[in-house]
């Protein structure tokens, strides 16, 4: 019984470290508030965040700023809710947000830059206006539109970053009047 | 009940075991990131300022294109660090961010904190350490310089400039070189 039960729980110390690392490296995401395609959490950088947090925080976005500086807002999905794609093409549309400046950047599934020489990883607010404006995001330039190359990008996603955002953003984000991320054709369409 | 004690026990491990790694995985991270960055600052108090990220020179993941990154590993453990930092000349955000051994952002300054100065001083010494106060570095100005604690002894200074369509890259650059950090006992 005694052997049985050491057995068992050496299994269990190993099969929840597993586990864990299996999640953390795997299928867990920040989690938190959800606005439109956005999702933020409100503990990312702060050290009352919990342990999941900080753990998906050190694999996903290590040396995040807190939420007096930056407020970071990701996309996985559409406003409908389906994964980005790079075989899709997307517009990304937005107007006037409460932040002193703001940038968009693209990254594939690997949380890393795409690879693909495009140059088209990122777009500012200093590219595109205060006011109204939108970006393609997909593997290919449309036009003379600004552009976030998804080429290579996989299964991708979308950082929304906001330098020193007004009150607004940290205390009532589901306010807030985000992109929106339209999905406009995809595969051989695209 | 043959099974039953073992089961239990398989269980309380299963929680323990993950609980334990959930714990361990930012330490590790940064474990792994510090020296990394002290092997490419040299003596480990140095800066290192990183070329502007490019899809062919990614260590740090989601880390954004349109900032400038330069980056001091501290050990405050036997001494304070003097961080000096110049705030942008082009009116751009930047700041200085301070993360511990685990990865927390437990302290930051921004060109916002600093009152219109055109540089900062910022003295950084473990918490509980004996007190060496701010008023020991020569001109020490309250009004744009800190005092920060740190709550590991270990752990990494970043400094973000935001650069855009616009800024002049060289200007910029040179001006980033004032990112510096040194160890008092060596000023």
């Amino acid at each position: 019984m005694i052997v049985r039960s050491l057995l068992a729980g050496i299994a269990g110390l190993a099969c929840g470290a597993a586990l864990t690392l299996f999640l953390v490296f795997g299928p867990l995401e920040m989690g938190g508030i959800r606005v439109g395609a956005w999702q933020t959490n409100e503990h990312i950088g702060a050290s009352e965040a919990g342990p999941v947090v900080r753990a998906v925080v050190a694999r996903r976005g290590l040396l995040a700023l807190n939420r007096s500086e930056t407020v970071y807002f990701n996309a996985w999905q559409d406003d409908e809710g389906e994964p980005l794609r790079e075989t899709c093409r997307y517009r990304i549309s937005g107007a006037h947000m409460p932040t002193r400046w703001w940038s968009l950047t693209l990254y594939a599934e690997d949380n890393f830059l795409p690879v693909n020489g495009d140059e088209a990883h990122a777009v500012t607010r200093t590219d595109l206006g205060a006011d109204s404006w939108s970006v393609i995001a997909g593997p290919a330039r449309l036009e003379d539109e600004p552009w976030l190359s998804s080429r290579n990008a996989g299964h991708f996603s979308i950082t929304l970053r906001l330098y020193h955002p007004e009150d607004v953003v940290r205390d009532a984000p589901q306010t807030l009047n985000l992109p929106s991320v339209t999905r406009l054709d995809c595969g051989e369409d695209a | 009940m043959r099974w039953l004690i073992p089961l239990l026990v398989f269980a309380t491990g299963l929680i323990l075991g993950g609980w334990a790694a959930l714990n361990a995985v930012p330490g590790v991270i940064m474990n792994k990131a510090m020296p990394r960055i002290a092997a490419t600052t040299g003596d480990g108090d140095g800066a290192y300022h990183a070329p502007r990220l490019r899809e062919d020179n990614q260590t740090i993941v989601r880390a954004s294109p349109d900032i400038l990154y330069s980056v001091c590993v501290f050990d405050v453990s036997e001494r304070p660090l003097v961080i000096e930092t110049p705030w942008p000349a082009d009116g751009n955000y930047a700041s200085v961010s301070f993360y511990d051994a685990r990865t927390n952002n437990f302290a930051v300054m921004s060109d916002r904190d600093a009152g219109g100065a055109a540089s900062s001083r910022i003295l950084l010494q473990s918490d509980g350490s004996d007190a060496v106060t701010p008023v020991t570095l020569p001109g020490y100005d309250a009004s744009h310089d800190r005092l920060v604690l740190a709550p590991t002894a270990t752990g990494l200074v970043l400094y973000r400039r935001v650069i855009d369509a616009e800024t002049d890259m060289d200007a910029v650059q040179a001006e980033r070189r004032g990112f510096v950090c040194t160890g008092l006992s060596d000023r």
